[in-house]
């Protein structure tokens, strides 16, 4: 007979359940949580790389604070005045990583996986601003935190960043490390509106 | 709670930045001449005033960038923040620079190189 785990092996984010019906029946209210294996890479740099980013990554670098570009399934995140995250699909994380490190090297830069390091969500759903609200001090009302717009800040302690990629649905980056209280916390949140987690991070 | 405007991110609660402590320190350069009392006032001391005090900051949990605050201790308010490196432009802010005790030390004196004379050039 298999032996129940114990409380300290057990993982958080098991005492909820994956699924959590809205307790009036609207299903279409309920949050789809979905962990989103993601390729990311932190680039830090000082020089002017919006070409070889346009050549090679598919986009160049967002020059406003705090928003992100996009192309296709790629994200460039600004994270500060010269750091940004690229995104990208995870089996191709490596070899971008090895494309931007050869063609930026008359550049002072940086280049570092993280597609271990972080956890990707993808948060969907009408009430997403209102669960994510309940632990996040940003303003996230439609008018201000728009489509393209990221931040990092705190999600109830956790460091996470936020991607706001359309009105319901959102994109959120928070530590590996972290993953299971978030997402613990984030199912608590929902508990009034529904939700379903589709895929985990195992 | 205090909102503070970081000059990357725009205004974000308190809680996401950590306090640095007093700004506009500079370092004695090496090689100076400085006798122990005065290192130490450099090294150790502290302002601590009733009213507005530069201070420097850091948004921990976003751009994790540093910057200054000019910020009054007994009502605290958030007069000005500015950006490392530069100076503050608000009348109260530049008052509690120029007035500050640190102008006048020689730790400060000792931060900047010393003034060519006309025979060295």
């Amino acid at each position: 007979m298999a032996q129940a785990k114990s409380d300290a092996q057990q993982r958080q984010s098991a005492t909820l359940p994956r699924q959590m019906p809205n307790p009036e029946g609207r299903q279409e209210d309920c949050l789809q949580i979905n962990y989103h294996p993601q390729g990311l890479i932190n680039l830090r740099n000082s020089g002017d790389v919006s070409k070889i980013m346009s050549r090679h990554f598919g986009t160049a670098l967002p020059q406003e604070a705090n928003r992100f570009s996009v192309s296709g399934d790629r994200r460039a995140l600004w994270l500060g005045p010269d750091e940004s995250l690229l995104m990208c699909a995870d089996q191709d994380a490596a070899e971008l990583h090895r494309t931007l490190g050869t063609q930026l090297t008359d550049q002072h830069f940086q280049l570092t996986l993280l597609s271990d390091a972080l956890a990707v969500y993808e948060l969907n759903g009408p009430y997403v601003r209102e669960i994510l609200a309940k632990g996040c001090a940003l303003d996230l009302h439609v008018s201000v935190f728009r489509p393209g717009q990221c931040a990092q800040s705190s999600l109830d302690r956790a460091s996470v960043t936020l991607m706001c990629e359309a009105r319901n649905s959102f994109r959120l980056i928070c530590r590996t490390s972290f993953a299971d209280y978030v997402e613990t916390w984030l199912k608590d949140a929902a508990i009034e509106y529904g939700y379903s987690v589709r895929n985990r991070l195992k | 709670m205090l909102q503070l405007n970081c000059p990357f991110c725009g205004l974000r609660d308190e809680a996401e930045f950590s306090c640095g402590g007093e700004a506009h320190i500079a370092r004695p350069l090496a090689g100076n001449q400085l006798n122990d009392k005065d290192f130490a006032d450099y090294l150790f001391l502290r302002d601590n005033p009733k009213g507005v005090f530069l201070e420097r900051w850091r948004h921990a949990a976003g751009c994790r960038r540093w910057f200054n605050v000019a910020r009054h201790t007994v009502s605290h308010e958030i007069i000005e923040t500015y950006a490392m490196g530069s100076l503050p432009k608000s009348k109260a802010a530049r008052q509690a620079y120029q007035e500050s005790w640190r102008r006048k030390t020689a730790a400060e004196a000792a931060s900047k190189p010393a003034k060519k004379g006309k025979e060295g050039r």
